[in-house]
């Protein structure tokens, strides 16, 4: 076990350093930061003088070094746009981005499980088919095409809820419900086909041919079986609530990280994508060790492949 | 409700009995339909459109589509709000969509089957560095990646292109690794060994033939996902540039003006969601049709 999980740990790291060279040499394309940062009456000296205090007159290879050793100290360079630290640019805007996506999820949860375990159950009959065709619609619709239907209708026409921005409850459910939708398809035919898997194994028809009620094989036998294959895809779905969180909050104007992003790219201000990606980056890559390790200690086949 | 299968239901028969004609049956029409039309929208895009796609009317801005009133039958699907045709832009749309879908598919197999059939077939530390290289590419976020690489580099077609294969190559060699590894215990290839083969006819001729099925699923399956990811690049103006009329830049144009021209955005998006389904039901059905294994699930 120990074994494995440092493989994992290893595993991650390696993903962070192909994500800190990719960063890193994105960056130095991105063209020369001080004619960005400068002020525009700076002279040749100033401007030397800058170049020597960011290290920014050494080679790539030293250059990527200072850079990483900033990075793990938490420096991750000054927003030219704010004129502030960029990780604290970054960490104002992640608490919105977190209600965003703890909604969603929640959403995702309580929509995907239910409705994936009935269709499971109940497999080929009417349900059944709706809700695949409903799971295929939710893959198939682009995130960011849905919020703005939702807008038309909900926030347009009706005038129910606002078309726009952060603020109470109200402003919450127009965006989660587009980001829940997206990450429920998925989540949808996961589990409906580990629930399929399960529900065929000796274990349920013991269970059954034993007396059990239904409802007890169902929720409780079948349902924690399959529970394994469903907590090993929250991973993958972190990847994909990230995704669609940068589109929704485009297109509801949310104030959190993936506008943040998508703003800092077109503003130029290099230091915030960098500082954004890379933490985001470390998260999605904490979260999939952390589903590996959890995968391994309920599964004991897996430490061995 | 609960009363339902105290035992399993029947299986399906159709794979033993009446086998093919059963199968043609089933056949999604809807799905090659739409993928056929809209095929034929991005050949024929210069006889079919009725207008320039970038013809700019500033006279005929926003108007709606021909059956709702102050709609005219010339544009038949509106005009957006620099007075373009939508339905020439639609058609010509297609064209990008068709483009990057199978030029990014096409080269995604051909990548995804070299490394996968190199990696589980020669084994050791090939294979091992292969796949930790595919398992760092499946960890990324890749939307953060592509928006990033995109957003320096330039929004252009060919940067969008060769984003997607550099993204997407490792998911289908994971899959073509798997079973090229399982392949090649199989006694076919031990016979070959056996008869002198070397190595480079035995993954040409007997393996890679042999993965060609869960090629063409995967591939099939990720039409939609590829169109999918595209139009996001674009609707996030890191895509296809304008003026190129692209499905996912139209629905971007009309997001300011969803109050009061929603048809400038409601079109292109159904034409996404449209393919995409389409792309996946098709990719659903190649997949119980050459995989009896998986078609309970």
């Amino acid at each position: 076990m120990a074994r494995y999980i440092l493989l994992r740990i290893g595993h991650g790291l390696l993903t962070l350093l192909v994500v800190s060279v990719v960063v890193f040499v994105l960056s130095r394309l991105s063209g020369d930061p001080l004619t960005l940062m400068m002020d525009p009456m700076a002279t040749q000296q100033d401007h030397a003088r800058e170049l020597t205090r960011l290290g920014l007159d050494r080679s790539y290879p030293e250059q990527y070094l200072i850079f990483l050793w900033n990075a793990l100290g938490g420096d991750l360079g000054k927003s030219i746009f704010y004129r502030q630290p960029a990780f604290g640019v970054f960490l104002e805007k992640l608490p919105a981005t977190l209600e965003l996506g703890a909604a969603a999820w929640l959403i995702a949860i309580v929509i995907a499980i239910p409705v994936g375990v009935l269709s499971a159950v109940h497999r080929g009959s009417r349900f059944d088919r709706l809700m695949q065709v409903f799971a295929l619609a939710g893959q198939s619709a682009p995130v960011f095409w849905v919020g703005l239907v939702l807008i038309l209708v909900f926030a347009v026409n009706l005038g129910w809820l606002p078309t726009s921005g952060r603020g109470g409850l109200r402003y919450l459910v127009l965006p989660s419900i587009t980001l829940g939708w997206y990450a429920s398809a998925f989540l949808m035919r996961i589990t409906r086909s580990s629930m399929l898997d399960v529900l065929d194994a000796d274990y349920i028809r013991l269970a059954r041919l034993e007396g059990l009620s239904e409802r007890l094989v169902i929720w409780k036998y079948a349902l924690k079986n399959a529970a394994t294959s469903i907590v090993t895809t929250m991973g993958l779905m972190l990847i994909t609530l990230v995704t669609g969180a940068v589109v929704t909050e485009t297109v509801f104007a949310w104030p959190g990280v993936g506008r943040l992003i998508v703003d800092s790219i077109f503003n130029r201000d290099f230091p915030v994508v960098q500082a954004s990606v890379t933490f985001i980056s470390v998260i999605v890559v904490f979260v999939n060790l952390l589903v590996d390790v959890i995968y391994a200690y309920i599964d004991p086949r897996v430490r061995f492949t | 409700m609960i009363s339902a299968a105290p035992s399993s239901p029947p299986k399906e028969d159709r794979f033993t009995t009446g086998g093919l004609r059963h199968r043609l049956a089933s056949l999604p029409l809807t799905s090659g339909l739409i993928l056929c039309s809209v095929l034929l929208a991005a050949l024929l895009a210069p006889i079919l459109a009725p207008h320039d796609p970038s013809g700019v009317n500033l006279l005929g801005r926003s108007l709606p589509p021909a059956w709702l009133e102050g709609g005219a039958i010339t544009h038949f699907l509106g005009t957006d709000e620099l007075g373009r045709d939508i339905l020439s832009r639609l058609i010509w749309g297609a064209r990008i969509s068709m483009l990057v879908a199978i030029v990014c598919v096409i080269t995604t197999a051909v990548i995804g089957t070299l490394v996968g059939v190199l990696a589980g077939f020669l084994g050791g530390r090939a294979d091992n560095w292969l796949m930790r290289l595919a398992d760092v590419m499946l960890a990324l976020p890749y939307l953060l990646i592509a928006l990033v690489v995109a957003g320096v580099l330039g929004a252009s077609l060919g940067n969008v292109i060769v984003i997607i294969v550099v993204l997407r190559w490792a998911g289908l060699a994971r899959i073509i690794r798997g079973e090229a590894l399982m392949l090649r215990q199989r006694d076919f290839v031990a016979l070959a060994r056996v008869a002198g083969v070397n190595n480079i006819t035995i993954m040409a001729r007997h393996i890679a033939p042999n993965v060609l099925n869960s090629v063409v699923v995967v591939s099939t399956l990720g039409v939609g996902s590829v169109i999918l990811f595209e139009s996001t690049l674009s609707f996030l103006g890191v895509g296809v540039p304008p003026p190129t009329p692209s499905w996912g830049g139209m629905v971007a144009d009309g997001r300011s003006h969803i109050g009061s021209a929603w048809w400038i955005s409601l079109f292109p998006g159904l034409a996404i969601t449209a393919v995409c389904l389409a792309g996946n039901m098709l990719g659903d059905w190649l997949r119980d049709a050459l995989d009896p294994k998986s078609r309970r699930a």
